[in-house]
């Protein structure tokens, strides 16, 4: 079954991360805009407690450092209390699993929660309210409490943890070679261990971005040496390749439903990337070259076609659950070569599909074919000034034409539309059916482009800066446009 | 609670000749509730009306022929009496005679003159009243030569028909429906009205006991006897006629098979609460709910269209619907919905087995009012279920798809043409684009939590929202030139984007009911703020979604199903878009202390509660 996203309030991860660097900025006017952002998330719902605790712990500071002579001792005392209150009751609260209400300290020491902040609540609540000195050091602690416990832990993977897979899964082909050589050994392989630990240590909710994105290096799955690659003519696996990695593949395989799909959308999306999204994409730093090399993709075809004929031909419980349709799909909407070359495979293996996919096939041949002839500069006929001139006359006069076409189109809306009732004009312009031709589906909150725009609006509408006296023009604005 | 008083020609005479002047004759305990303005005297017996009781300071004496008469000396006083529709109609109600109070004072009012009082004396010596034992013989006179009528001239449409009914002014059009304006006619003075309200019914107890299924199985049967019968939902968790955070004021016409999300349609009236329950707004709640109550009163039971008077076929009864909070603040909303909609009927859950679910008894200013009818409270049992399967947010979420994925056919019940279309995914659809600088003239309100406007679109992007329009005209948009600019225009180059007009709650009040009401609810699903333009999906049809002059955003939370194709089911992403960009949502499950976003339980026990039932 497919795994049914969950909603969060932000618009990416990249927003996420901004509004934690925020919330704990130096900036008061950077923390400022941090809980503004977090109260506009408040708004959708679904907002993690400890965002909601960070926030309201860094609003309660922010009237403590500048409401100075607005505010007494004993409002800012109720304040933090409250958020104290809060806090903690929303960090033990999920963790009261059982029928019966186990005691709060309890569950605080499961999670690692000091335990006089459970104190502080304690005092808040039913005792004598606690000082303002304790509690300004206790909303310190708490942010950092926060920040240790649940903000560091989203960030999606941490580069040491990607270190330790990648020499986990050499020591794996080491110990699988030598397992290989020595024959005669009946002692269990060695290398079984290793498969084991690395599927302890991670869940399948990372494995695209912890496991696989090391397989795909250049040394693991596709060998270093480009002679030890897959030649485009014959696009098979060395017999080393598959013994080296099948035993571990498999294990996967078994372990986590999706993993075939991880492995071959991992895949494909290394064989489609352009040269250019190489140069954005930060997250694979090392061996750019390497990722494009056509050997290098070569032997990734070779690894999914290999996949693919277990899927197909061996009646194996291996890689049954892999989404062919989302493949086909996939390499459809984006031909290439190496696409090109999958979709041949699929095609061959499965009658029906090829009746259907023929025809495409063969346009993107044609497609790809006609591409290297343009590029070809040679080909390109020589233009002169008067061909240009020629082009842009045709052009400008087909211009008109579909713009007069257009005037009689909206004309006739437009008497449609006051047949249907006699409308005030501001109330039509106010509301257009998007523009057709300009219209694509795409995600919910994106525009057509598939890109959410830059949804800020000036700072200075929300009235005087209550925090800083600091000109406001150090914040930047997050950019999602690009 | 309207007319109890049935005018036939043997306790109604009105003069023929002028028709300006009628006497009418009432058994105690009857009443007649009007619209309009009229000239009232007693002469004989007393009548109430609103707390003073008039009596006959006339002598009047039983002639040898058995009939009526009053002295032509003594002076015969009328009093004018005013029942606009601006306020709660007034009743006159036959009264026992009260020999104590002294018969000395009189009150200055306007003295009939020795015509009138012939004239009197010439209708009662055609009657013969004195068989029946009536104790009330009131003279009812044309008043409506002061005048007062014509103030609804003076504005264009804000008070029409606050004094004179529409019915009359329909009469030349509506002469074939004779039988509608006879019993009317047995009166014959200009300007006065008499109504009647039909029965209205509430139903409440516990959540999960079966008040909906109950209310369904009501209206159909009223459905036996009545062409139409009204329905006030104030469960805003879970509506019968309309998608969640609404509560509205739906007329019925054909009987309801299936459940809820089966038969959505556009309600008569209905308001924007933008919650699963009134909680955060208890106040705003009963201020919709109480003008929905007026509505029905105003528009249905004594509307025009709906049957005024007359036959008592055209009645339409009210349903009103309770929400399941029955305990703390929930049942203190009910009390003031039963005190604000003065039931004939309530029909109240109780379980023998779930003692302590069951609703506190009705008080004493309930069950015997002084100034009215007591309510006839009859008691239903509930449903014992142990089973629950049926969520309310599964509820919620079918009737919310059913909603958007409804078509324009289902409205006028189009035979052989889809009533819903799902094959085509709400994120796949062309939206609307609404230029927020020309379309919302009133603008944006926040109904919870405090998002400053700087922040304003980071909320509403991909959310569900209220569409408001004004209630009365529609399109005088225009004429209402209140575009007053809220927010100054920013000088600042980087700010070109003209911001919405912004009314954040609490410090601006929720849209008036009086004013405004909620035309549907709708789906911002993409924001583009260089054309100033939210780009808005909604099932309503364009004549309607033009009406709209406001959005409302409450926490009314949009479900995941929305946001992702279910026709092309793609495990790549969304429309092309891998999963990682795809805003607002996550494939990967969150981790860390304190992910969760807050959840109330509250069926944790402490030890010691061992042997209690929840």
């Amino acid at each position: 079954m497919k795994k049914i996203p969950r909603i969060v309030p932000w618009t990416s991860p990249e927003e996420f991360q901004q509004v934690h660097s925020w919330l704990y900025a130096e900036s008061p006017n950077l923390r400022e805009l941090g809980v503004k952002r977090v109260k506009a998330w408040s708004s959708r719902g679904r907002v993690p407690h400890a965002i909601l605790s960070t926030a309201a712990f860094v609003e309660a500071s922010l009237r403590d450092d500048f409401g100075y002579g607005k505010i007494t001792t004993h409002e800012l005392r109720l304040l933090y209390s409250m958020v104290f209150v809060r806090f903690v009751n929303g960090i033990v609260d999920p963790a009261q699993q059982g029928v019966f209400a186990s005691s709060i300290s309890s569950i605080a020491t499961k999670l690692h929660m000091p335990l006089w902040f459970v104190e502080l609540r304690h005092a808040g609540t039913h005792e004598r309210l606690p000082s303002l000195q304790i509690l300004r050091n206790g909303c310190k602690h708490a942010l950092q409490w926060l920040n240790e416990n649940f903000w560091s832990s989203q960030m999606p993977w941490k580069s040491t943890q990607v270190d330790g897979m990648r020499s986990m899964v050499f020591q794996y082909k080491e110990l699988r070679k030598e397992n290989m050589n020595n024959y005669e050994t009946n002692e269990r392989d060695p290398s079984t261990k290793v498969v084991k630990n690395i599927m302890d240590l991670i869940s399948e909710e990372y494995i695209r971005e912890l496991l696989i994105s090391v397989l795909l290096e250049p040394g693991v799955l596709v060998p270093m040496a480009k002679k030890k690659r897959v030649l485009a003519r014959d696009l098979s696996l060395s017999q080393e390749s598959i013994q080296i990695w099948m035993p571990m593949l498999n294990a996967f395989g078994e372990k986590w439903s999706t993993f075939g799909d991880e492995l071959i959308f991992g895949m494909l999306e290394v064989l489609t990337r352009d040269k250019d999204d190489l140069k954005l994409d930060m997250s694979i730093p090392q061996s750019k070259s390497a990722h494009t090399s056509s050997s290098y993709r070569m032997t990734l075809v070779a690894w999914i076609k290999h996949i693919l004929n277990i899927y197909y031909i061996e009646n194996t419980s291996l890689f049954t659950s892999i989404e062919v349709n989302d493949i086909l799909e996939f390499c459809l909407s984006k031909p290439n070569a190496y696409t090109q070359l999958i979709l041949e495979i699929m095609a061959e293996r499965d009658e029906e599909l090829n009746k259907s996919i023929t025809p495409f096939l063969n346009y993107i041949k044609k497609l790809l074919h006609d591409n290297d002839i343009i590029q070809n500069v040679e080909d390109i006929p020589k233009i002169t000034e008067e061909d240009m001139n020629a082009e842009i006359f045709k052009l400008r006069h087909e211009l008109d034409k579909a713009n007069k076409l257009m005037k009689n189109v909206s004309s006739e809306e437009v008497i449609l539309e006051s047949n249907d009732d006699t409308m005030p004009s501001n109330k039509e312009i106010a509301w257009k059916m998007h523009d057709l031709n300009e219209w694509k589906p795409c995600a919910l909150g994106c525009l057509p482009n598939g890109q959410v725009p830059c949804l800020d609006l000036p700072l200075e509408l929300d009235g005087p800066i209550t925090v800083n006296l600091d000109p406001i023009d150090d914040i930047n604005l997050m950019d999602t446009d690009n | 609670m309207g007319s109890h008083f049935i005018p036939t020609t043997s306790n109604v005479v009105c003069y023929e000749k002028k028709k300006d002047l009628c006497l009418v004759a009432m058994k105690c305990g009857e009443s007649i509730m009007f619209q309009g303005n009229v000239l009232v005297a007693s002469i004989f017996g007393e009548a109430n009306i609103m707390g003073h009781r008039l009596h006959s300071v006339v002598a009047s004496e039983i002639t040898s022929e058995n009939r009526l008469s009053i002295d032509l000396s003594s002076s015969l006083t009328f009093y004018p009496v005013f029942s606009p529709k601006t306020h709660s109609l007034l009743e006159i109600e036959s009264v026992e005679r009260q020999e104590m109070i002294t018969r000395k004072i009189s009150h200055s009012g306007i003295i009939a003159c020795s015509t009138t009082t012939s004239m009197i004396n010439k209708l009662l010596s055609n009657v013969n009243f004195s068989e029946e034992r009536y104790d009330t013989i009131l003279v009812l006179r044309d008043f409506s030569w002061c005048g007062i009528q014509d103030i609804e001239h003076v504005t264009s449409s804000c008070f029409n028909n606050i004094f004179t009914d529409n019915l009359t002014n329909n009469k030349k059009i509506d002469c074939n429906n004779e039988i509608e304006q006879s019993k009317r006619d047995l009166f014959n003075i200009k300007g006065f009205y008499p109504v009647t309200i039909p029965p209205i019914a509430i139903i409440s107890g516990h959540k999960n006991v079966g008040k909906s299924t109950f209310s369904r199985y009501l209206v159909n049967k009223l459905l036996n006897v009545c062409p139409k019968v009204a329905y006030i939902e104030s469960d805003v968790g879970q509506s019968e006629f309309t998608p969640c955070g609404l509560v509205s004021l739906n007329i019925l016409n054909s009987p309801i098979f299936g459940p809820p999300f089966t038969h959505i349609q556009q309600p008569y009236r209905s308001y924007f609460i933008g919650h699963n329950s009134p909680r955060d707004d208890p106040d705003y709640y009963l201020d919709c709910l109480r003008e929905l109550v007026t509505v029905y009163r105003r528009d249905i039971a004594c509307g025009s269209e709906y049957g005024m008077y007359d036959d008592g076929q055209v009645h339409v009864p009210l349903i009103i619907n309770t929400h399941g909070w029955s305990k703390g603040m929930g049942y203190d909303l009910y009390l003031h919905i039963i005190g604000f909609a003065k039931p004939t009927h309530i029909f109240q859950f109780y379980s023998a087995t779930f003692t302590n679910q069951n609703l506190p008894s009705l008080p004493e200013y309930i069950v015997s009012p002084t100034d009215q009818e007591p309510p006839k409270v009859s008691f239903v049992e509930a449903i014992e279920s142990s089973e629950r399967s049926n969520r309310a947010s599964d509820h919620r979420l079918l009737t919310l798809l059913s909603y958007f994925y409804s078509t324009s056919a289902m409205a006028v019940k189009q035979v052989d043409t889809r009533w819903w279309c799902f094959n085509l995914p709400l994120i796949r659809r062309v939206p609307w684009c609404l230029d927020w600088r020309k379309g919302l003239t009133e603008g944006v309100f926040m109904l919870s939590g405090e998002v400053p406007l700087s922040q304003l679109l980071y909320a509403l992007n991909g959310s569900i929202v209220g569409l408001i329009g004004d209630i009365d005209n529609p399109y005088t948009s225009e004429q209402v030139d209140k575009g007053v600019i809220f927010v100054k225009e920013l000088k600042d180059s980087r700010s070109r984007i003209q911001p919405p007009n912004y009314f954040p709650c609490p410090d601006f009040p929720p849209p008036s009911p009086t004013k405004h009401n909620c035309l549907g609810l709708a789906i911002i699903r993409s924001i583009d703020p260089a054309s100033h333009s939210f780009h808005v999906l909604s099932p309503l049809p364009s004549s309607v979604l033009f009406k709209t002059n406001a959005i409302v955003k409450g926490t009314l939370e949009l479900p995941v199903w929305f946001m992702l194709d279910h026709i092309t089911n793609s495990s790549l992403g969304v429309c092309g878009i891998p999963w990682k960009s795809v805003p607002y949502l996550r494939v990967e499950a969150g981790e860390g202390i304190g992910y969760a976003a807050p959840k109330v339980r509250r069926n944790i026990r402490r030890r010691g509660q061992e042997n209690q039932n929840i």
